[in-house]
């Protein structure tokens, strides 16, 4: 629309590719919002991705036992059915659905993989972003819709002597399948959700594994099973069959989010699961007490798995509670002095999910910093729009990930109104849209004052919170109280330039 | 998402019908304009004074005025450094009356302890153009002169009819190389009466409010012998630079809203301060509704984030 050569910056622009609108990123949520531009029969969109490949976080993390923690039925595209092989598939479903989508709406020709966004700047008279990608490329939108997750960046422990390690080390999420673990002594940094699917697998092969654990995870059973051929056609020739699982799925989840939100008796049923597992589960009390989190349940993820305790239980695997005091070359030594000989260190210590859209460097109107304006920790209006940064909208951004449900439902909700935006936008010939300054401001206001009462703000030390304490990361009611304010977008929440186009001459 | 606790809001689609019913019965085909303000009255009569407000009744520059001011502050000690709201009402030029606005008046009031005048100036067809504007320009004169509030620290502001009066008051201002209001507050404001406003069906069909025969019948009765695309009487045909910093709410549904985008294009291009909010679901004048519906109360927090 308005995007097109404005006041020249520089000889890059005659290579510039102009689009409406730019998508960053590759997985569900930006494949998603490139489904949605699709539909809506807008064309002129890229999908930039760092990566050679789409699937975001199902890409990048091939660790052994890789898989979802919510029923497939529910973690998928509410508007693509799929013949699923179970109701937890493993990572490398879920991708070979990723690719599949992105095949059938026909998004390849958008892809401009292999390019990580380096900076992106608003300008003011032309109206549009210019992004800077990684290797020199330009790319000018109208719109930025920025989908790059929230655990896409892996987080290294700081731990003394981290790269004297003589051995193979590396994080879950960088897996090195060019090191065969069997027969080794694996050392396992962290017990969060990627370390309770990779340990148990590890275990299968490797002559011995030591598990350093700061603070024990709540663990409940994961009700995973394959699907029978006979299953598998009834959901494919009955639909609504499919549909009401995925509904009950996501009551479930309503009231996993109801116990994490502070509601008494939802509480203490999750907590009575957990409790009657691990008791059946781990018949040694010395073991049992170390696998006793010293948390409130909720505050930190709950973990779903059928084989941790176990896991934990066999001859080769030892569960290691004494605090890291230094990695060394041979291994890792803890504050008791003893050295926990290894021959490969993994890390299985989650990723630095309060760093939304690092190290991409956002420049904004009056050329102010995202990451400046970010300093006491991120926050957008609804997770998806940041006053001072027009036509600028996040997937999956601040205050919208969940404990208890999934998230590629919060994506759609969040497609659906950038679509409107976008729609809005056209129909009343608008060149942007800002989010007002009190507006968001009185969103933040509320969600600080309302995920107070949750059990993430109860005391534990997680990855939905920044250094003053304020959780950057988690919605603080029911998933469905979400859909409901992203149903409709009221441009009253926002500032608008009108297109140049309405001036009076 | 839990709000604020605040007294329960009409749902958008009550408020619709309920500015549709608001047309047929004051904005009646036929009824003359005196009508048409008596039936406004009887509807105004009906409704409760806005709560937490005292409201004085004097003259200003010899226009009878309401003085709204949220309770617990002096009326009498309008502080200098508190500033003013000088808001008129809209209704064509033809009908309405500072009570009719007393609910955003009250809600702006309450939102920045500022005193709101909303003066009682003359209408047409009895009193045509350029009444009004004098009207306007005397309550400011006395407003702002000999011992008054400085000019700064008023806002000018004005919905429908009463923003194309704020606005031609702010160039009117420039033009005499007076001291100019420190902002401007227009809400759906009527800027162009040259326009017939016919060319969207869509948006006529859709437009609860405001029919194409009625402003054409104000614009008429008010001009006189004035030609309608005369800046005086359509501001936004004329010079708007080097004016306050404005902020224009406007709802899409509504014949007269490509004015505030108009404005706010044009504005932007000549180089001023304007900050625009589209309602996509709102009718004309929806933030005079303040207390009623939530896009309005949204509205009013707006102007109070705008004047802080």
């Amino acid at each position: 629309m308005t995007a097109g050569p404005g006041t020249g910056t520089g000889a890059a622009e005659a290579d510039a590719e102009v689009v409406d609108v730019a998508v960053i990123g590759t997985g569900f949520g930006g494949l998603g919002m490139g489904v949605s531009l699709k539909r809506a029969g807008r064309d002129s969109f890229v999908i930039i991705e760092k990566a050679d490949g789409v699937g975001g976080t199902w890409r990048e993390n091939t660790y052994p036992g890789a898989a979802c923690d919510v029923p497939a039925h529910l973690y998928s595209y509410s508007f693509h059915r799929y013949d699923w092989s179970r109701r937890f598939p493993p990572q490398a479903e879920i991708l070979a659905y990723i690719e599949h989508v992105t095949d059938h709406y026909g998004l390849r020709p958008h892809l401009r993989l292999g390019a990580g966004v380096a900076s992106a700047a608003w300008d003011e008279d032309s109206a549009t972003w210019t992004l800077a990608l990684d290797g020199g490329r330009e790319v000018r939108a109208r719109v930025v819709v920025s989908s790059v997750g929230q655990l896409n960046r892996p987080a290294l422990p700081s731990i003394a002597g981290l790269d004297t390690f003589a051995g193979p080390a590396f994080h879950s999420a960088q897996w090195r399948h060019d090191v065969a673990l069997a027969g080794l002594r694996v050392g396992v940094i962290g017990t969060g959700a990627s370390a309770i699917q990779f340990v148990p697998e590890v275990a299968k092969s490797a002559g011995h594994v030591t598990v350093f654990q700061r603070s024990a995870p709540y663990v409940i059973p994961k009700p995973d099973r394959p699907y029978s051929p006979g299953e598998r056609r009834l959901y494919k020739l009955l639909p609504l069959v499919e549909k009401l699982d995925r509904l009950s799925i996501f009551l479930r989840g309503e009231l996993l989010t109801s116990a994490i939100d502070g509601n008494g008796t939802a509480v203490k049923g999750v907590l009575k699961m957990w409790k009657e597992y691990l008791d059946e589960q781990v018949p040694d009390p010395e073991l049992r007490a170390k696998c006793t989190p010293d948390y409130k349940i909720g505050c930190k993820r709950i973990l779903f798995t059928n084989d941790w305790y176990a896991t934990l239980q066999r001859p080769n695997v030892e569960l290691c509670t004494d605090a890291i005091s230094a990695v060394e070359p041979t291994g890792v030594r803890t504050a008791d002095g003893v050295l926990h000989e290894c021959d490969v260190l993994v890390y299985g210590t989650g990723f630095a999910a309060t760093g939304f859209l690092q190290p991409m460097r956002f420049t904004g109107r009056d050329g102010a910093d995202l990451h400046t304006r970010w300093a006491d920790g991120a926050e957008a209006y609804k997770g998806v729009a940041v006053h001072g940064f027009p036509n600028l909208f996040l997937l999956y951004g601040p205050n919208t990930n969940l404990g208890g449900n999934s998230i590629i439902y919060m994506l759609e909700a969040q497609i659906r109104y950038v679509q409107q935006a976008l729609d809005e936008m056209h129909r009343l010939q608008l060149a942007a849209l800002e989010v007002r300054d009190d507006v968001e401001r009185d969103f933040v206001a509320w969600v600080d004052a309302t995920i107070e009462k949750s059990a993430w703000q109860s005391g534990c030390h997680s990855w939905y919170r920044v250094d003053n304490g304020r959780n950057t990361n988690n919605w603080p009611v029911l998933t469905n109280a979400y859909a409901k304010a992203m149903r409709r977008i009221d441009l009253l929440d926002y500032e608008a330039t009108p297109q140049r186009s309405w001036a009076v001459a | 998402m839990a709000r604020r606790s605040s007294p329960p809001k009409l749902p958008p689609a009550l408020a619709f019908a309920g500015a549709k019913l608001l047309r047929r019965y004051v904005m009646a085909d036929g009824a003359s304009f005196a009508e048409q303000r008596a039936r406004m009255q009887r509807l105004n009569s009906l409704l409760p004074s806005p709560p937490g407000i005292t409201v004085r009744t004097e003259t200003v520059g010899g226009v009878s005025c309401d003085r709204v001011v949220a309770s617990g502050r002096d009326p009498r000690g309008v502080a200098p450094s508190g500033g003013v709201v000088l808001h008129f009402h809209g209704g064509g030029y033809c009908i309405g009356s500072p009570r009719f606005t007393r609910g955003w008046a009250a809600a702006v009031s309450v939102a920045t302890g500022r005193e709101v005048v909303l003066p009682d100036y003359r209408l047409a067809p009895e009193h045509p153009f350029p009444a009004g504007p004098a009207d306007a320009r005397a309550v400011w004169d006395a407003l702002t002169g000999e011992g008054g509030v400085p000019a700064a620290d008023v806002c000018v502001s004005g919905d429908s009819a009463g923003g194309g009066l704020a606005l031609g008051l702010a160039m009117a201002l420039r033009d005499a190389g007076r001291a100019l209001p420190g902002a401007l507050v227009l809400l759906s404001p009527w800027l162009d009466l040259s326009d017939d406003r016919g060319g969207d069906p869509d948006l006529v069909a859709a437009d609860p409010v405001l029919t194409p025969a009625w402003l054409t019948a104000a614009a008429r009765a008010y001009a006189g012998d004035v030609a309608l695309d005369d800046p005086r009487l359509s501001p936004l045909l004329g010079d708007l630079a080097g004016l306050p910093p404005m902020l224009v709410q406007a709802g899409a549904v509504d014949i007269i809203a490509s004015d505030s985008v108009r404005l706010a294009a044009t504005v932007r291009a000549v180089g001023g301060d304007v900050t625009l909010s589209l309602a996509n679901g709102m009718f004309h004048d929806f933030p005079t509704q303040a207390g009623n519906l939530e896009a309005a109360d949204s509205a009013v927090r707006q102007v109070a984030a705008f004047l802080r």
